[in-house]
């Protein structure tokens, strides 16, 4: 859980929370990066979006059109299949008409033979009559008694007058079922005319509607040009009932249309066709909402992977500008962290520089005002008989004072953080050591570092001074320390390296330092650490090269660090 | 014993008057040159047991000057006086051949200690005719 939140902390908008931050700077880190998430959000986004409509357009056209293509084949195919059944049997009464005369067909058996025949080649044939030019039924064959009924004032008489031929709409009329008319007319020149008016059971052309086999998602019907059902309709009613919608445009081809609803507000795909030299036209009906079921959930699909894209780039481009903005603010932290650092070294070597000036501008003034009251002291002790001498002594004395007290100032200020005189002891190096690790010794033992000492034959005790030779060897073991990881090793070496000198070596398996940092490692002020002052190395090799000795370092960046401390078996001493 | 002899070489006129006219009177024989080839002209043409020279002198570097001084008369003494306290170039003299370092203000009795320690450190050696 706190390994999640320290990388959920990474996505965090750092900046925004961190005090050390001035205010003009956060808006400017929120400015920045509202623009660029912003900025890559669009670009990234756009396409992105562009491309998924287009794609989902696309796929719907050709979905749409597969779809349609079947339908638009069928209702073809059913006009052909319309056309020909009721262009076969107008042709087979014109053939009568043609082939007998009024006489004969006049005849009653002569037409029930015929009547007959129909009734057996065709089909669907449920009476037959004959008609004179006065309108006036002459013969009949039927089920019913028509004979001698006047159908001079009906519409499909005049107009088969007109056209020669006539297929009426359907209706129910006194035989009380679906049936339609055909008549056909046959003049001859100075002889009038006469009419064969044949009336059919729509049941065959229900059974053509069944044999096209739509499935059992479609709806095939007729309706006559007025919009009136012709055939029964799953979806609209009853035959005489009026279909809801529009009669559609009229066109010679097969069209498919997307048609709003039945009522129930269920959209619907709509195959036509025009049936020609009759007043029907054919439907197909078929429920979009299933056709396009597969299509609806392609496109729900298609939504969520470009809702979860959109959604996985946000984040990502939050975090990464995120990432961004809070590297820079760290870098400029950083940034201002060094310059603060660079004045502050800047200003220490300044005070360092003006107080070793003054001090020495003073030192040689000290020095004369020194000698020339010593000197005075002199010529007064010389002489056996001085007014006042003793009064005069004390004087002198009280100058010389003086001068000690300003000279003690003085190299305060050059020694700065170096002690100018050394006291010298005998020093067992070994015990030094242990004394200076036993006084890091808690740390070593709870961070499980293991100290091993490896002691060279005849080493002897040597003539420095102590206090400042632990200062050197603390400031060296405690930074090795703080490169150790816990659990880490250390090696000090004491062996002899040539008459008059001695080395200590110590070896850490620390992260080492790099080249850079190594040439730089003794200057004053040079640090890598956050909390160091740059101050303790350098110490520690101005203590070093004081004592007439010598300090080296080795390094390899994740190996660790070896410092060679080599002192002198007597410091080459000097006071003041 | 022969009396000690030394040369004070040093910039500062009132540092080095006061400073041979002590040592004069403690029997200690003095001189001061200004100039560090004032100093060496002096080393030239007499001998000094002594020679306590300031390390910024005018015209001549701290090392240079004790090269040059120590090449005329090699068995000189050689007292390096500072107003650093430490520093690198007292350092640096010390490794060409100087003896000892002091920082100024120097209490006399510690000067005359040292030269004294020094004196007698290099006793034994021909010092050539007076």
């Amino acid at each position: 859980m706190k390994v999640f939140l320290k990388k959920f902390n990474k996505i965090l908008p750092g900046f925004l929370f961190r005090d050390k931050i001035s205010p003009e700077r956060q808006v400017r880190y929120k400015k920045l990066w509202a623009y660029s998430s912003s900025l890559i959000s669009v670009v990234a986004l756009v396409p992105l979006i562009i491309m998924t409509v287009i794609n989902i357009h696309q796929t719907q056209d050709i979905l749409e059109s597969e779809i349609k293509q079947p339908i638009a084949t069928l209702a073809a195919n059913a006009k052909r299949s319309f056309e020909y059944n009721f262009e076969e049997r107008k042709a087979a009464l014109n053939f009568i008409i043609k082939d007998r005369s009024f006489e004969e067909l006049s005849d009653e058996k002569t037409l029930s033979q015929i009547y007959l025949t129909l009734k057996q080649t065709f089909g669907g044939f449920v009476d037959i009559g004959l008609i004179d030019s006065d309108g006036l039924q002459k013969t009949y064959v039927g089920p019913y008694d028509l004979r001698n009924i006047n159908y001079a004032d009906q519409d499909w008489y005049n107009e088969v007058k007109l056209r020669d031929s006539y297929i009426s709409d359907v209706f129910m009329g006194f035989r009380g079922f679906p049936h339609f008319v055909i008549a056909v007319k046959n003049e001859k020149a100075g002889e009038g005319f006469y009419v064969l008016r044949a009336t059919l059971d729509i049941e065959f052309i229900n059974r053509q509607i069944q044999s096209l086999d739509v499935g059992s998602t479609a709806d095939a019907f007729l309706i006559n040009r007025d919009g009136i059902l012709q055939t029964k309709s799953y979806y609209y009613g009853d035959i005489e009932s009026q279909y809801i919608n529009d009669v559609p445009r009229y066109s010679p081809r097969a069209e498919v249309i997307d048609t709003p609803t039945n009522g129930n507000g269920e959209s619907f795909i709509m195959g036509y066709a025009f049936i020609e030299q009759s007043p029907f036209v054919f439907m197909i009906v078929e429920n979009a909402d299933q056709l396009l079921q597969s299509w609806t959930t392609l496109r729900r699909d298609i939504t969520g992977i470009l809702v979860s894209s959109i959604i996985i780039i946000l984040v990502v481009i939050f975090w990464g500008t995120t990432y961004m903005v809070n590297r820079i603010s760290d870098a400029d932290t950083k940034h201002d962290q060094m310059v603060h650092n660079m004045e502050y070294t800047n200003k220490m070597a300044s005070i360092g520089r003006l107080a070793a000036g003054v001090a020495h501008e003073i030192n040689n003034p000290l020095a004369i005002i020194n000698q020339k009251a010593g000197l005075f002291k002199d010529i007064i002790l010389a002489q056996d008989e001085y007014p006042q001498k003793e009064k005069f002594l004390k004087l002198t004395d009280s100058i010389l004072d003086s001068v000690d007290r300003c000279s003690m100032v003085t190299h305060r200020f050059l020694g700065f953080a170096k002690r100018m005189d050394v006291q010298v002891t005998m020093i067992n190096l070994e015990a030094l050591l242990k004394d200076v690790l036993e006084f890091l010794g808690k740390e070593a033992i709870h961070r499980n570092i293991n100290v091993e000492f490896s002691l060279g034959e005849d080493v002897p005790e040597i003539e420095s001074d102590k206090g400042q030779l632990q200062q050197v060897f603390l400031n060296i073991i405690n930074n090795s320390f703080q490169a150790m990881d816990d659990g880490g090793a250390m090696l000090i070496e004491i062996k002899n390296r040539s008459a008059s000198k001695i080395e200590v070596n110590i070896h850490d398996d620390g992260i080492g330092i790099s080249g850079e940092n190594l040439s730089r490692i003794f200057e004053p002020f040079f640090t890598s650490k956050k909390e160091g002052t740059g101050l303790g190395l350098s110490i520690t090799y101005g203590i070093v090269k004081k004592l007439g000795g010598d300090i080296k370092v080795k390094s390899k960046e994740g190996k660790g660090t070896s410092f060679k401390v080599i002192l002198p078996l007597k410091v080459i001493n000097f006071q003041n | 014993m022969e009396k000690m002899r030394v040369l004070i070489a040093d910039d500062e006129i009132e540092f080095v008057t006061a400073l041979v006219e002590r040592l004069n009177l403690r029997g200690i024989y003095a001189e001061g040159a200004l100039r560090a080839d004032q100093a060496m002209v002096k080393l030239t043409i007499k001998k000094f047991d002594i020679l306590l020279l300031d390390i910024k002198m005018p015209g001549m570097g701290c090392t240079d000057a004790v090269d040059r001084l120590l090449k005329i008369r090699p068995e000189v003494k050689i007292i390096l006086v500072t107003g650093y306290g430490s520093s690198a170039e007292g350092e640096e003299g010390l490794e060409h051949g100087a003896h000892d370092l002091m920082a100024k203000p120097i209490k006399f009795d510690d000067l005359i200690e040292k030269m004294n320690e020094h004196y007698q450190g290099g006793d034994g050696k021909d010092h050539g005719p007076e």
